[in-house]
């Protein structure tokens, strides 16, 4: 019975592991389709290459920072350049790291999210390669590997602090050092819309991440037990349609428009709140998280926009405030019975005390994610002598200036010969 | 022997007929080219005065682009501007028609349209006085790509006919601006940052990969405008006037933040200027005239290039480091 418990927990969390990697997929539909067309071939192919690289990172330190024995107040320090060993964590080890392994790539894609458009490519290998190792890591070994965090009972199921906002925390850092994009702000600080150039394919990657997430969230039970990982998914389900509903009441009554993007946003929105409390909440707190992190997204993105930050694919107003709304959330709803990390929430007689511990780690994290990636980006920019790429280049685009090819040739044939010199 | 009047065709034969004995120097080529241009412009002066009657104002007739720099190959496409004294719409419309028949002119003579059409027969290029303190002054203002590209262009002016006071003063409004504001003087080189590298870490050339060029290097991209660019740069911050990079170089050497650094790039430019005389000089086309093919080099040219590629690149980064400075 042990064995057979063994291969299904394995077998499930592979599934899971598949379902999270195949979100690399919606990001790259979400990224190229919110973006302009010149730079869609560098966009989608940037994000399978940073995943392929995150995941060298995540083999060589990555899994030993978070999980490792001999743990600082930092990170652990064991199975460095992971070699299969068997662990014991009641399922196949290997499986829990190839599914670990992909939580680390979607951090990291959030992450770059905010450098869209205008970076250099030089600095997404070095971002990825240094992210992947000193900061996501340690955010994920606080929490999840038994870090400082771990220890207050800080509920975060599937990683609403420790991906989402990680990542976003690194988007507005990389948003911060690289300015906005040419032509997003005018002189007098009024904001330009610069719009995708393909909404069904943001829609297809909104799509592709909704389904990914039912390995994220259900699969992060990391066992069959009890078939527990049905409720999860049905909490996420509920998050996901009340954040689309969400949105689309709210732009509806404040631009008097339903506005896609914002629809779309919506959904992810309650993705990302639903994923810290999925497991500790009951159904109808989940449609509560998921309609507030449908709102919040909405004025996220006004907000950003007020403070003359370009986040070109809403990585801040989709991952980082529903990110610290969906972990703030189980120190309101959680329950007695479904707590099984930390305290029952505000509203189940737990008083303020888990809601404390939530905003403690959203803030810690939050910082700690923020500072080092400032500083990390910081250092390459010195090292590479700036992170974006020169006007002309960001104005031909990405695809031809870093690439010398077009992701949609026939468009810009006449540019490409012109930038041939011809 | 008749009389009859010169043609662009009779001229368009003589330089085709006698070009190839002005091809031992950059400098001998130019003057060549000069000729022909003053040649083209006043047959195109009699025609237009023959049909509108003469000018009614004094006015200059600039080169700009490597015939303003004195630096055109072999084949060359056509850039050139007009300001007249005269700040009223008849003047404009007068000059603007010259300007087109000029440029008709040295078409006919194997000087082709430029495609971003910075010539006398756009109203962009063709101005008063008055017209053109305000254009440079909104382009300054302004400071797009654009606009600071088309102030890099002014920069390159050379006077073929006319008085040069009035281009000279066109530059001094640029450079007085950059000194005043050193933002300006930064997006100035912030312009022309953008370099495609061509030399990789093992020394080797990066050609074109497709078409009618593959494996060849394009050296206007690659080797001239790095240079050509990191110059005027340099030279504009201290004012120095002269649009040829030689001559900008020269003064250059004066200046004491440079200190023995100019030496190395003019020596490197030199080079380049009499590679491109050599190995282009069968180009049939000016879109040609362009690409050295480096499969046809032999080892001393090839690492004669790659020492041109490698200083240019060098000569870029410490411009950005100089103007960075401040």
């Amino acid at each position: 019975m042990e064995d057979m418990l063994y291969l299904m927990n394995s077998l499930w969390v592979m599934v899971s592991a598949i379902l999270v990697i195949f979100m690399i997929a919606g990001f790259i539909m979400l990224e190229a389709g919110s973006t302009r067309m010149k730079n869609a071939g560098h966009i989608a192919g940037k994000t399978a290459f940073t995943f392929g690289l995150a995941s060298l990172v995540f083999w060589a330190v990555g899994f030993a920072f978070i999980f490792g024995d001999n743990a600082n107040f930092f990170v652990g320090l064991s199975n460095f350049f992971y070699s299969g060993a068997e662990l014991d964590l009641g399922l196949s080890s290997t499986v829990f790291f190839v599914f670990q392994l992909a939580f680390a790539g979607i951090a990291i894609t959030i992450a770059l999210g905010g450098f869209a458009e205008r970076a250099k490519l030089s600095v997404y290998v070095l971002f990825t390669i240094l992210f992947s190792a000193f900061v996501y890591p340690v955010v994920a070994h606080w929490i999840w590997g038994g870090g400082w965090l771990a220890e207050h009972g800080k509920q975060d199921f599937a990683g609403s602090t420790v991906v989402h906002l990680t990542g976003a925390m690194a988007a507005l850092a990389a948003t911060i050092l690289l300015k906005p994009r040419i032509g997003r702000f005018n002189k007098d600080g009024s904001a330009n819309a610069i719009h995708g150039h393909n909404q069904v394919f943001t829609s297809l990657g909104v799509l592709i991440l909704w389904v990914g997430w039912f390995g994220f969230n259900a699969g992060s039970t990391v066992s069959v037990d009890a078939g527990f990982f049905g409720f999860v998914a049905l909490n996420t389900q509920l998050a996901a349609g009340a954040g689309a509903v969400a949105a689309l009441i709210i732009s509806w009554i404040v631009l008097g428009k339903s506005d896609i993007p914002t629809i779309l946003n919506g959904a992810l929105a309650g993705l990302v709140a639903i994923t810290a409390s999925c497991a500790f909440v009951d159904t109808w707190a989940a449609v509560v998280i998921g309609l507030i992190a449908g709102v919040l997204v909405f004025y996220g993105a006004k907000l950003m926009e007020k403070l003359g930050i370009d986040d070109p694919i809403f990585a801040l107003s989709v991952h980082g405030i529903p990110g610290i709304w969906g972990t703030l959330s189980t120190g309101f709803f959680a329950t007695p019975e479904l707590a099984t990390v930390g305290q029952p929430g505000l509203f189940y007689g737990g008083g303020f005390t888990q809601l404390g511990v939530q905003a403690m780690g959203v803030l810690a994290s939050g910082a700690f994610a923020f500072v080092v990636s400032f500083a990390l980006l910081f250092v390459i920019k010195k090292l590479l002598g700036g992170l974006r790429v020169s006007e002309e280049e960001e104005i031909m685009g990405l695809d031809i200036s870093e690439h010398g090819t077009y992701g949609y040739p026939e468009v810009f044939a006449d540019n490409q010969s012109k930038a041939a010199g011809k | 022997m008749t009389t009859r009047e010169q043609t662009y065709a009779d001229i368009r034969h003589e330089k085709d007929g006698t070009i190839d004995q002005h091809l031992h120097s950059t400098q001998r080529l130019n003057t060549f080219h000069d000729n022909i241009m003053k040649q083209v412009f006043t047959i195109a002066l009699q025609n237009h005065e023959n049909q509108y009657g003469s000018p009614p104002c004094p006015y200059s007739l600039f080169l700009l682009g490597s015939a303003g720099r004195f630096e055109q190959g072999i084949i060359s496409d056509q850039d050139h501007g007009i300001v007249f004294q005269l700040d009223t719409e008849e003047a404009a419309g007068y000059f603007l028609k010259l300007g087109q028949t000029f440029s008709d002119g040295l078409n006919e003579t194997g000087y082709p349209y430029c495609e971003g059409k910075v010539m006398s027969s756009n109203p962009v290029w063709c101005r008063s006085s008055a017209g053109w303190k305000e254009q440079i002054a909104s382009w300054i203002d302004a400071e797009t790509l654009d606009t600071i590209r088309s102030l890099h262009m002014i920069c390159d002016a050379r006077v073929l006919h006319g008085e040069k006071a009035p281009v000279s003063a066109l530059k001094k409004q640029i450079t007085i601006a950059l000194k005043q504001d050193p933002h300006k003087l930064k997006r100035f080189f912030e312009n022309i940052q953008f370099m495609k590298k061509s030399v990789g870490l093992f020394g080797q050339i990066f050609t074109e990969q497709n078409g009618q060029h593959a494996g060849s290097l394009n050296i206007k991209q690659s080797a001239f405008l790095p240079y050509v660019n990191a110059i005027r740069v340099l030279a504009m911050k201290e004012g120095i006037e002269p649009s040829s990079t030689l001559i900008r170089m020269k003064a250059l050497k004066h200046v004491a933040a440079h200190d023995g650094r100019i030496d190395d790039y003019e020596e490197a430019f030199r080079t380049l200027l009499d590679f491109r005389l050599r190995a282009l000089k069968n180009a049939p086309d000016y879109d040609s005239s362009h690409y050295v093919n480096i499969e046809s080099l032999g080892p001393v040219r090839k690492r004669e290039l790659r020492h041109i590629l490698k200083t240019a690149e060098s000569l870029h980064h410490y411009v950005q480091r100089f103007t960075a400075k401040g």
